[in-house]
């Protein structure tokens, strides 16, 4: 499987990374499905998602912007898949972790959000409201060597 | 020899019978084979493109199904009650696929409740306004699916998977908390819906 296009997250004045999916209870439980547009989206949507409110009031989780393909051709947006939210949604379904890597690159893996970064930021959220958030770092890990013994025959061939 | 089939009297009589299934089943599989081998057109593409057997490979090959044959020809017992493993464990399988993939089990069911009582709690807090304040706000459309599917003798629970709990037909760990209710219909689960989850 193909490392997948990430959803974002307006934090800070940035637009962050998120590697995770929050939308995706909202369209099991509604029946939604969208089109694959490439093997890097297999969910066949991208989201942007910010945090509004304060600490006091409480912060939520809402998603400001989607694009969705409806069909190969046809993209659409939050108005068309909340017609009574048009401006921004709340994720009052979402109780769990968003994971934000941060710095970095250290290591590719061409699977899903596999990919480790320097930092990863977490953001715990109960019924979309920010509960909790900490942060963790991924020392660099050095390539590894390998003996090109441990490599089969047909493979060493290959990098010959 | 049509005697010997008929009427067996000696053990070589036996051994002909025995042998003559062994045939039927080795003609059987032979027909498989060809059936599913590389075509005319596939067959020269892959000359073409170098795919050659060695004689080793065909060697190889005449001695496989030499062995294969013979196992078939006095081993066929054996492999009908291989064939008969096999189709009960594929049987299995199609059943096990074709199970509705719920999160919800019996273990995680908490209490019978009313389409009232559970449209009464389920009204959200969202201070900037923008959540229809009906019940279960965003996720109103799935409720009304989801209820719209109970009929006379079904009841409503509610449910609650605490998190690292294995789900699902596929037995996938979750992180965070899941709640939602249940449609329970001949004291097992039709339906569900869940509201709260962090997937």
């Amino acid at each position: 499987m193909t490392a997948q296009v990430s959803e974002r997250l307006i934090y800070g004045g940035k637009e962050i990374p998120i590697f995770s999916n929050p939308l995706s209870t909202y369209l099991q439980q509604t029946d939604i499905q969208f089109t694959s547009p490439s093997t890097a989206n297999w969910r066949g949507y991208v989201g942007t998602w910010e945090i509004k409110g304060t600490p006091e009031t409480g912060e939520r989780l809402y998603l400001v912007k989607i694009s969705a393909y409806k069909t190969y051709e046809e993209v659409i947006g939050l108005k068309d898949l909340f017609p009574g939210s048009p401006i921004a949604v709340f994720a009052h379904w979402f109780s769990g972790i968003l994971r934000l890597p941060q710095g970095r690159h250290v290591k590719y893996v061409h699977m899903g959000y596999d990919s480790k970064f320097e930092y990863e930021l977490f953001m715990q959220f109960e019924r979309g409201v920010l509960v909790n958030k900490y942060a963790k770092h991924n020392p660099h890990e050095e390539s590894k060597t390998y003996d090109p013994e441990d490599i089969p025959a047909f493979l060493r061939k290959q990098s010959d | 020899m049509i005697n010997s089939l008929t009427h067996p009297e000696t053990w070589l009589d036996w051994l002909l019978i025995y042998t003559s299934i062994g045939c039927l089943g080795l003609l059987f599989c032979l027909f498989q084979t060809l059936r599913i081998r590389d075509s005319f057109f596939t067959g020269n593409i892959s000359a073409l493109l170098g795919h050659k057997k060695s004689y080793l490979e065909l060697i190889e090959n005449a001695i496989i199904y030499l062995v294969a044959g013979l196992c078939i020809l006095f081993g066929w017992p054996g492999f009908l009650v291989w064939l008969y493993v096999e189709k009960q464990r594929e049987t299995a399988n199609l059943i096990q696929q074709n199970l509705p993939n719920f999160d919800c089990a019996p273990q995680f069911l908490i209490q019978k409740t009313t389409i009232d009582l559970a449209e009464s709690n389920s009204f959200i807090y969202d201070p900037l306004g923008y959540t229809p304040q009906v019940p279960f706000g965003n996720l109103n459309r799935a409720w009304k699916l989801f209820i719209d599917k109970m009929s006379g003798e079904d009841s409503l629970w509610s449910f609650e998977i605490p998190p690292r709990s294995e789900i699902g037909k596929y037995k996938i760990v979750t992180d965070g908390i899941t709640r939602g209710y249940a449609i329970i219909r001949n004291e097992e689960i039709s339906e569900e819906l869940i509201f709260e989850s962090g997937r």
